[in-house]
């Protein structure tokens, strides 16, 4: 079937329309980075006199308490349903660079719906599932990314992490758009398979994941420079804008839950390659230079997932064994198509 | 090896006695072993052994291996033969199948059998016993709530264990006997499924293992090549390459024929292949023949067996005849694609029997005397042979630098290139020889008349040897590499495969929590509760949780309304 034009120009703007979103969404999270940490600095103090306060009220008050469960931490039922010393809380915020904030998120949204439509035109254009060529994959990793980052926003208040994953996907997708790129078309025979779907999408979708938790790993690793800096005693000096991230425990877990939820889809996709290779190769597993990169990333996340619980792992080691893991996805995602040949260099670059 | 409950951090949370063990002051050796046995089956060691087994494979994927490209294995020894040489004697060309490759994953799976089987006992006494009883100070854990009510501590307690128990929590009550029956305490614990999905995963990883040895020892793998109109039957000696098993001979393969009756391929424009459809008739042992198509993606299965598509090419029918006209050779020859793309393929063909023989004078090395004649006066002769080296371009084009080159793979202005050459081939020497390669080292080149030595095939150009004899080229037509495969223990590695991610999600997003609850009867005729928590695994969205659950256990258990107003 030919390819239908109409489409595949209407896949391109999309995109391009998309990226123009969210590169303006991640000069709105800048601006609110920058600007918002003044307000937000003097509103934690204020916070942390309030609550030195209530705690002192509260051991004077002796039985006259509220009537209901009191916790540990002194707040009650009827308090905000969020503990207290939660680091996930976020400060209620107002002003200027909080609405800039909502902002870029509200144009987040969108250049995500942009993006989504550009994906799905580009599967009409082709008449296949849209997930057939590097500049394909890149896309769909995007749009994967951003996805994560919208939920976690969503789930766990970081909305201050924005322009660290929005510049990464912006940048990738400028690359993707340009030196990846390859008109709609269709696919080679070996790629004839309803399993491109299921493994690719799995792929995709674990490697977008784990590209949010690898920013966030960085994020983890100044801010936990900065602490220990300060702990120290010392002047912050290079590493004082890690001054406004979270704490270096929340960004630690975040990046740790990502990298849990990314890992059993990841297994999964390279079973479900397993099972396809099958099917088209005779094998389930030859030990093509993609599936050995892939065994390696899964066997580094698997020490990385290990480190974390033993003792002298945890922290900043674990965390750059994560960020070596990521590196073999990006080996394994671009560096083997592009240096090395082997089956899966049909996915054309 | 196991995830997360060895951490430092959750013991110290842990309310359980930590557990002291002293150092021995003389070590007996079962002592010394016990300990080296500990620390090979830590999580240490998992780590140590797991980033080995990333960095071992790295080699594998950078090298050529032989088990996927033998030819550019011996390009590179050719390329860099000193370095080549070096990184053999490291098994580095055969990674996957070396000896200290198989020794890490080895030391791997044994560290982790050593540390899952004790989890697996532990785990399942844990899953019989009770959660363990309440520690003293309920305020002292992470998480804590307490309020006063009108009922009874046994009526709290009963209460707060249903309400647990509607939140799937295993919730047991411990009233108090004698002095402290004006205490109750509730023990309730969840998610204790992390642990099991934590030691299926494990014990999956195990069994994939042996299902791939299983496979290896009882499978088999071959290949053969099929010419239109060729028959296979399914024996050891019919493939082209065969990789038995190590437990594995005929009567172990499954009986089918299969003959190729024809192979379509088509492309895109630009050249990009579209299909490719092998139709055969197949026989299945004791069956009637079918005809059938065999694609990519989709084998004929057989049994245990499957039949794949893997690759296809160009064959040449090529006849050659003597002076008087007569056939001595007629055959197909299968070519081998010098290029992928657009499939320039080269073809060998050996013409060991001519049935004509010629001249072969015979030079003494020592004197250099040249005898024509044996003793006996009759002239010294050997077996006049032929051998040729052609190049086929399904659609050719002429490039400066190359030569014939071919521009697209589908067979629009098919030329093949001739190369012919007479003399010693070693035909006859008793070592076997590759179909696809030939030795010209002792065979000189016939030249060919300029006209005669590209020709289109089926055009009935009859190129002139030596001695009146001519070869031709009658046609071309397609033949398809099918690989045969049979691997008993597929299906045991593929529900290992499905246990391991089912297990990962299990022990990744299970959250294992206690909870405990103490109501305590005070001196002024109420109820005194303190609620404790405790997440043995991130923690995080725990408080969350707590204060939910507090809630459910107020509104079981209803707070008494306070005399005195709060100061608040």
């Amino acid at each position: 079937m030919p390819v239908n034009e109409a489409f595949a120009r209407a896949s391109d703007w999309l995109l391009f329309a998309a990226v123009l979103l969210y590169a303006i969404a991640m000069l709105g999270y800048a601006g609110a980075f920058a600007f918002g940490r003044t307000a937000r600095r003097a509103r934690a103090e204020v916070a942390e006199q309030e609550l030195r306060a209530e705690v002192s009220v509260l051991v004077g008050a002796g039985a006259g308490g509220p009537s209901g469960p009191v916790f540990g931490d002194g707040s009650s039922l009827t308090d905000l349903d969020r503990p207290a010393a939660s680091p996930d809380a976020a400060p209620p915020r107002e002003g200027a660079a909080s609405k800039i904030g909502v902002l870029a998120v509200v144009l987040t949204c969108a250049g995500w719906a942009l993006h989504v439509a550009s994906v799905v035109c580009r599967g009409f254009a082709a008449h296949r599932a849209p997930w057939g060529n590097m500049y394909e994959f890149s896309s769909m990793i995007a749009l994967i990314a951003v996805s994560a980052f919208l939920f976690t926003v969503w789930r766990y208040s970081v909305r201050d992490l924005g322009v660290f994953v929005m510049l990464p996907v912006v940048v990738y997708l400028g690359v993707a758009g340009t030196a990846l790129y390859v008109p709609a078309g269709p696919l080679v025979p070996a790629l004839h398979s309803y399993w491109i779907v299921i493994h690719v999408f799995a792929a995709t979708s674990a490697t977008g994941i784990f590209l949010v938790s690898a920013v966030v790993n960085v994020l983890f690793l100044l801010r936990e420079r900065y602490e220990r800096v300060l702990v120290a005693g010392g002047e912050p000096g290079s590493t004082r804008f890690a001054k406004s991230l979270p704490a270096s425990g929340s960004l630690d877990t975040l990046s740790y839950r990502l990298a849990a939820f990314a890992f059993p889809i990841w297994t999964f996709a390279i079973i479900a390659g397993a099972i396809w290779a099958e099917s088209a190769w005779g094998r389930y597993w030859g030990w093509d230079p993609k599936e050995t990169w892939s065994f390696i990333t899964w066997v580094v996340f698997a020490c990385y997932l290990h480190a974390r619980a033993t003792a002298g792992w945890r922290g900043r080691r674990a965390a750059y064994l994560a960020l070596i893991g990521f590196g073999c996805f990006v080996f394994d995602f671009y560096g083997v198509n592009i240096w090395i040949s082997g089956l899966h260099s049909y996915a054309g670059v | 090896m196991s995830l997360e409950t060895e951490s430092p951090d959750t013991q110290q949370l842990s309310t359980q006695p930590a557990v002291v063990v002293k150092p021995p002051s003389r070590q007996p050796p079962v002592a010394v072993a016990r300990r080296l046995w500990r620390q090979f089956t830590s999580m240490r060691t998992a780590l140590l052994l797991l980033a080995l087994l990333a960095l071992a494979a790295i080699p594998g994927s950078l090298l050529p291996q032989r088990a996927n490209s033998p030819s550019r294995v011996a390009l590179y020894f050719r390329k860099h033969p000193d370095l080549a040489r070096f990184f053999d004697r490291l098994s580095l060309f055969d990674t996957f199948h070396a000896p200290w490759f198989a020794a890490i994953y080895v030391l791997l799976f044994a560290s982790l059998v050593g540390c899952v089987i004790p989890r697996l006992r532990m785990h399942t006494r844990a899953m019989l016993r009770r959660p363990p009883a309440a520690p003293a100070r309920l305020g002292r854990l992470p998480q804590s709530a307490t309020w006063e009510t009108a009922l009874s501590p046994a009526d709290v307690s009963d209460r707060a264990r249903e309400a647990l128990r509607r939140k799937r929590f295993r919730a047991y009550t411990d009233v108090g006997d004698g002095a402290a029956a004006a205490t109750s305490t509730v023990s309730a614990e969840k998610g204790y499924l992390r642990e099991t999905g934590n030691l299926l995963f494990h014990s999956a990883l195990v069994v994939l293992l042996i299902g791939v040895a299983i496979g290896s020892l009882f499978g088999y793998q071959g290949q053969v090549l099929l010419t239109q109109g060729q028959t296979f039957t399914n024996a050891v000696s019919s493939y082209g390459s065969f990789k038995p098993g190590a437990l594995i001979n005929d009567d172990s393969l499954s009986h089918f024929k299969l003959s190729l009756d024809r192979f379509e391929a088509t492309y895109q424009p630009d050249g990009e292949a579209k299909s490719f459809d092998a139709y055969v008739t197949s026989t299945p042992a004791g069956g009637t023949p079918t005809t059938r198509d065999i694609r990519v993606n989709h084998p004929l299965t057989f049994g245990s067996a499957k039949v794949y598509l893997i690759g296809h090419g160009y064959a040449l029918h090529v006849v050659v005849r003597n002076a008087r006209g007569t056939p001595v050779y007629d055959d197909t020859v299968a070519c081998i694609p010098l290029d992928l793309q657009n499939y320039l393929s080269q073809c060998v063909v050996k013409v060991a029997d001519t049935g004509a023989r010629v001249a072969a004078p015979y030079t003494d090395p020592r004197t250099g005397t040249v005898y024509t004649d044996n003793a006996d006066g009759t002239p010294i002769t050997k077996p006049l042979q032929y051998g040729m080296l052609v190049n086929f371009a399904p659609t050719a084009a002429l490039d400066l630098a190359h030569g014939v080159i071919s521009t697209y793979p589908d067979t629009k202005l098919p030329r093949a290139v001739i190369g012919a050459f007479t003399g010693d081939f070693g035909y006859d020497s008793g070592i076997p020889q590759s179909v696809y390669s030939l030795d010209t080292s002792k065979a000189t080149q016939i030249t060919l008349p300029a006209d005669k030595s590209v020709v289109t095939p089926g055009d009935g150009t009859a190129v002139p040897l030596t001695d009146g004899f001519t070869m031709q080229v009658d046609g071309v037509s397609q033949y398809a590499t099918l690989q045969v495969k049979e691997d008993p223990a597929k299906l045991l590695t593929l529900i290992a495969a499905g246990l391991i991610v089912l297990g990962l999600l299990g022990s990744l997003r299970i959250r294992r929590r206690r909870l405990w609850l103490r109501a305590t009867a005070t001196r002024e005729g109420r109820t005194l509760i303190e609620v404790g928590g405790l997440a043995r695994t991130d923690a995080d969205d725990f408080a969350r949780e707590f204060r939910g659950l507090v809630r459910r256990l107020a509104d079981a258990v209803p707070p008494a309304v306070k005399e005195e107003p709060g100061a608040r």
